[in-house]
């Protein structure tokens, strides 16, 4: 039996007594530095690993390994004399190529959701102003039309007279218009309304990923809620691997964390409270509708992170229905 | 103003107002958004005791700070680089410091922020698993572990049983919260204190980190 211990210039064999025996010199490149960072042994070394050879301290499936820790810091011992001042820059261009593999795309669908709860306060904020400005003009419409896409679309290209006469106003409040202003005015509308346009474009967008990125997360919990669960655990294994209890109050962070050091009294939903089939029950059949779905949930990220394409979301949705009927008869 | 070699180790300076410093050893190059002073013809970076836990450790009289020049370090947590800056610094271009680290993100921004300082190793490793990064690591002379983890105390151990050569030293940041929210800080401290000392490690000495970081304390250990 011989110990082995793979390094990136090579692979060193030990005796049993862990004296150094030989170096077999393989210069790996980076790639093959990121497989073996990940578990993998390349395919260049395998050649080299002879049926009696265990691993010292490294694991790779199908080869024997040992873990004894004096075993191994003797051999590190000897390794590392050995590889002073060897050049390091290799390990450099392996870390960018580890970095890029490692982009995946949840990461993406993190970035988007949260782009448009950007895109949310900015409409919001600047339909604000959109009608601070309106109101300088013709202040009874904007009082009339609550919805801010809705009060946008009615008012943008049309003039003042017309539109007295559409919502039947005899007299206004407002001040004078020039031309000059109603372009402008008109000119600011078009602009947010495009930006409704971009959120409208982000939302399928979003559904889109989702759908490819993990199908099961998507139908139990909705694409949206869904992204936002992703996003609040950093990504779908980082969700996958969170137990169902804090799934269920993700995005309730605050109020957790009161109830942990002040005592008050635990939440009971984070953002999976918006799912339609907790808010169509009253507020007192909420709280188990939500570990109900939060596990669901859990067992959908689990499926889509570790077992991609497996597709068990039927049968998951119809437990939640179930369970949903179930709670609203008991109201009765 | 005049720069003063600290006793506890004459590679880290302190002005009269006790603002730490290291020689830069890229010159010009600024880390993290800290000053750059010149002194005596050579040029000094502010450690910054508000970002980096070593300097508030420092700061805060942690006592020995056995970091010299040529020596090799496992950085378990590296992030954006900051700490990781000025031991560089410290080690200078014979030295080396292997930085493992998690997040890609974050790594991202230590290899655009160490430019040229090409005594640190950024790896993208889980430290939790150093079985897979054992083809990389040698032995080391130091192991600094900060990354704020419920299961910190059984990630530095795994570490160190491979890595730290006999004798070796430890700094261990440790954030109460992250090992559990709701119990007093001072009581986690001490129950981490216990642990460390049931596996065999000498505390050499321990400091809290307030002002400067929240709810932390930083260990010093030798194996
Ligand atoms: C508080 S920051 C470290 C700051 C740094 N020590 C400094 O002073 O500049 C904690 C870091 O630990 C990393 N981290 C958390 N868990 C980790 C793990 N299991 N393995 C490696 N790094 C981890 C995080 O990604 C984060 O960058």
């Amino acid at each position: 039996m011989k110990y082995v211990v793979v390094r990136p210039r090579g692979i060193y064999v030990f005796n049993e007594r862990l004296e150094k025996e030989d170096f077999i010199k393989v210069e790996l490149e980076e790639s093959e530095i990121i497989d073996i960072l990940s578990g993998k042994l390349p395919e260049r070394v395998k050649k080299y690993i002879k049926e009696d050879y265990v691993f010292l301290g490294q694991k790779f499936e199908g080869y024997n390994s040992d873990f004894d820790r004096d075993k191994i810091r003797k051999a590190l011992d000897i390794i590392s004399m050995e590889e002073e001042g060897i050049d390091q820059s290799k390990f450099y261009i392996a870390t960018k190529m580890g970095i890029a593999k490692s982009i995946t795309r949840d990461q993406l669908i993190i970035q988007i959701i949260m782009l448009l709860d950007d895109i949310n306060k900015i409409t919001n904020l600047m339909v604000e102003r959109f009608r601070e400005i309106y109101n300088l003009y013709l202040p009874e419409v904007s009082q009339m039309i609550e919805d801010h896409e809705k009060f946008l679309k009615s008012v943008i290209g049309k003039r003042r007279e017309d539109l007295m006469k559409e919502f039947k106003i005899d007299t206004t409040m407002g001040g004078e218009l020039k031309d000059k202003d109603v372009e402008i005015i008109n000119k600011i509308g078009e602009k947010i309304l495009d930006l409704y346009k971009l959120r409208d474009t982000l939302k399928d967008y979003v559904e889109e990923l989702m759908n490819e990125v993990c199908p099961n997360l998507s139908k139990v919990a909705t694409p949206t809620i869904g992204a936002r669960l992703i996003a609040l655990a950093g990504g779908l294994r980082e969700l996958a691997i969170l137990p169902s209890s804090t799934i269920q109050v993700l995005g309730a962070e605050k109020a957790l964390f009161k109830h942990l050091t002040k005592g008050t009294p635990p939440p009971k939903h984070g953002v999976i409270f918006n799912h339609p089939l907790i808010q169509k029950l009253p507020r007192k059949q909420r709280g188990a509708m939500a570990r109900t779905l939060a596990s669901k949930i859990a067992i959908a990220a689990k499926v889509d992170a570790f077992t991609p394409g497996k597709l068990v979301y039927e049968s998951l949705i119809k437990e939640l229905e179930e369970r949903f009927n179930e709670l609203k008869q008991e109201k009765k | 103003m005049k720069l003063i070699p600290l006793k506890e180790n004459p590679k880290i300076f302190r002005d009269d107002k006790w603002r730490l410093y290291t020689k830069n050893l890229v010159k010009g190059q600024s880390v993290y958004g800290e000053k750059l002073i010149e002194y005596k013809g050579e040029e000094y970076r502010e450690w910054i005791a508000n970002r980096s836990k070593l300097a508030a450790a420092i700061k805060k009289k942690i006592g020995k700070i056995p970091i010299e020049e040529g020596d090799k370090v496992l950085y378990l947590g590296i992030a954006a680089g900051t700490t990781a800056s000025h031991i560089s610094d410290i080690i200078g271009w014979k030295g080396l410091i292997y930085g493992i680290d998690v997040a890609p993100r974050i790594l991202i921004e230590l290899m655009k922020s160490i430019g040229k300082r090409k005594n640190i190793i950024p790896i993208l490793a889980d430290a939790s698993k150093p079985d897979l990064y054992l083809s990389i690591v040698p032995k080391v002379d130091l192991v600094y572990q900060d990354i704020a983890q419920p299961h910190q105390v059984k990630i530095l151990i795994n570490n160190v049983d491979l890595f730290l050569k006999n004798k070796g030293y430890v700094f261990f940041a440790v954030k109460a919260r992250s090992i559990d929210v709701s119990k007093d800080p001072r009581l986690i401290f001490d129950e981490v204190g216990k642990e460390l000392e049931e596996y065999g490690f000498k505390i050499v000495n321990k400091v809290r980190l307030e002002p400067y970081h929240k709810d932390h304390m930083m260990f010093l250990l030798q194996k």
